[in-house]
C-alpha cells in the first residue's frame, strides 16, 4: 500500500512539476536570424563570399 | 538481337522512373529503352511520350542491357541488375538508397573497372544531389571537414517503404575516424528547409549518404544524416506499414551543411533544394546518366557524384537548368 502512495506522490508531483513547465516556462527567442536565398545558376556562382558564418 | 547502343536504357517506369524519361526527352533526343515488370505501366509511360520526337520503346531485359548506359530507377536491390546489364556492356547510373544495396554495389568496382565500365552508385536526391552540392559548397573553403545531411519527404511508394524501414534501422555515421552505428529514430533536430518546406524534426536513419560521401570527400572527419519524421512514422517505424503509401510523396526537400575552414576562420555553409523527391532524383540520375553516354565521365570503376574525378560543377549546372531550383542559407 505504503508503495503505491509513494508511486502515485512521485507521479502527481511530476505531473504538476511538467504542468508549470508548460503553463509558466518561457522559451529564450532564438538567437539565430536568417532565411533562404534562391541561387540562380546563370548568374550567382554558389561560391559566395557573403554568405552566412554561423 | 537489335542493337541499340546509342540508346539510353531505363528500368522502372514508376514515379522516379518516369521522372527520368520525363528529363531525357526533354533534354536529349537519344532514344530511350523502357523496361519494367509492370508491362502496362511501362506502356503507358511510353505512350505518354509518343508524340515527342524522342522514340521510347518497351522493352525486355535482354534488349535494355545493349544500351550505351542504363538507369536503374527501379526498387532496390539494384547490384544483382548492375551485375547483369554490366556483363552484358553497359555502363550503370544507379538510383539506389538502400544502404545495403549501396553496400554492395561499391564492391563491385574491380570488376566494373576490368571492364572498363562506369557504375555511378546513388545518383539520386539523397544520395546523389548532396554529392554534389557538397561538392560545390567545398570550394567556399580552404578546407572542409563536417557535412550534415537532412532529408524531408520521399519519393514513389518504393521511396516511402525505404523511409520507413530507414527510422527503424541502424543509422551510420562518421565520427572522427570510425562508423558509429546509432539507433534510427534519435537524435532530434530541427532542421530549416527551404520554402515552403520550412522547418521540420529530423532523426537518425540508416540512410546511404554518409557511406557516399566518405567515398567523395575521404578527408572529411564528421559525416551525418537525418530524415524528417513525426511522431506517427516513429512510433509505427518498427512494425509493418499500416496504411499503404501514396502514389507520391508532397512537397520534399534537402539540405547539406558543410563545416571548415576559410582564412583560418571556421565557417558553416548551408545550401538546399526544395522539389518532390522524385522529380530531383530523376533530373539528377538523367544528367548522369546523359553525361556517362556522351563521356563526359570517364572514371572507370564505381564512382558517386561529388568525387573530385567527376565534372560535378558541369552536372550541377545542367541539374539547376532542367528546373531545380537550388537555395542558400544566409544568416547568423
Amino acid at each position: 500500500m505504503n508503495f503505491i502512495r509513494r508511486v502515485l506522490m512521485v507521479l502527481g508531483i511530476a505531473g504538476i512539476a511538467g504542468a508549470l513547465l508548460r503553463v509558466r516556462g518561457k522559451s529564450e527567442p532564438s538567437s539565430q536570424r536568417g532565411g533562404w536565398r534562391p541561387l540562380n545558376p546563370t548568374t550567382d556562382s554558389i561560391v559566395d563570399q557573403t554568405s552566412s558564418q554561423n | 538481337m537489335i542493337d541499340f547502343s546509342g540508346a539510353i536504357g531505363v528500368i522502372g517506369a514508376g514515379v522516379t522512373g518516369s521522372r527520368v524519361v520525363e528529363h531525357l526527352v526533354a533534354t536529349s533526343s537519344l532514344p530511350i529503352l523502357l523496361h519494367d515488370q509492370d508491362l502496362y505501366g511501362a506502356q503507358r509511360l511510353a505512350a505518354v511520350h509518343r508524340s515527342h520526337n524522342v522514340a521510347v520503346s518497351v522493352v525486355d531485359f535482354e534488349a535494355v542491357s545493349t544500351a550505351s548506359v542504363v538507369v536503374l530507377a527501379c526498387g532496390s536491390p539494384h547490384a544483382p541488375l548492375a551485375q547483369k546489364i554490366l556483363a552484358r556492356g553497359a555502363s550503370v547510373v544507379s538510383l539506389s538508397d538502400d544502404v545495403s544495396d549501396v553496400m554492395n554495389l561499391l564492391k563491385m568496382h574491380d570488376e566494373v573497372a576490368a571492364k572498363n565500365k562506369t557504375l555511378v552508385v546513388g545518383a539520386a536526391a539523397s544520395p546523389g544531389m548532396t554529392g554534389l552540392l557538397l561538392s560545390s559548397l567545398q570550394s567556399n573553403f580552404d578546407e572542409i571537414d563536417e557535412a550534415h545531411v537532412a532529408l524531408h519527404g520521399t519519393g514513389g511508394p518504393n521511396c516511402a517503404v525505404q523511409h520507413h524501414r530507414a527510422l527503424a534501422g541502424q543509422s551510420i555515421g562518421w565520427h572522427d575516424g570510425e562508423w558509429l552505428r546509432r539507433p534510427g529514430g534519435s537524435g532530434r533536430e530541427l532542421c530549416w528547409f527551404p520554402e515552403p518546406v520550412g522547418a521540420y524534426d529530423c532523426y537518425r536513419a540508416e540512410m546511404a549518404d554518409p557511406v557516399l560521401l566518405k567515398k567523395a570527400q575521404p578527408h572529411l572527419q564528421r559525416i551525418t544524416a537525418r530524415v524528417s519524421a513525426n511522431r506517427r512514422d516513429r512510433f509505427t517505424a518498427r512494425l509493418p506499414m499500416l496504411v499503404p503509401p501514396h502514389a507520391e510523396g508532397g512537397m520534399g526537400a534537402l539540405r547539406i551543411e558543410v563545416r571548415g575552414f576559410r582564412n583560418g576562420s571556421r565557417i558553416v555553409e548551408i545550401a538546399g533544394v526544395a522539389e518532390r523527391v522524385a522529380q530531383i532524383a530523376g533530373v539528377v540520375g538523367a544528367t548522369t546518366a546523359l553525361f556517362v553516354h556522351r563521356g563526359q565521365i570517364t572514371t572507370t570503376g564505381t564512382c558517386v557524384l561529388g568525387q573530385d574525378s567527376l565534372p560535378n560543377a558541369e552536372i550541377l549546372r545542367d541539374v539547376l537548368t532542367g528546373g531545380i531550383r537550388l537555395h542558400q542559407f544566409v544568416g547568423t
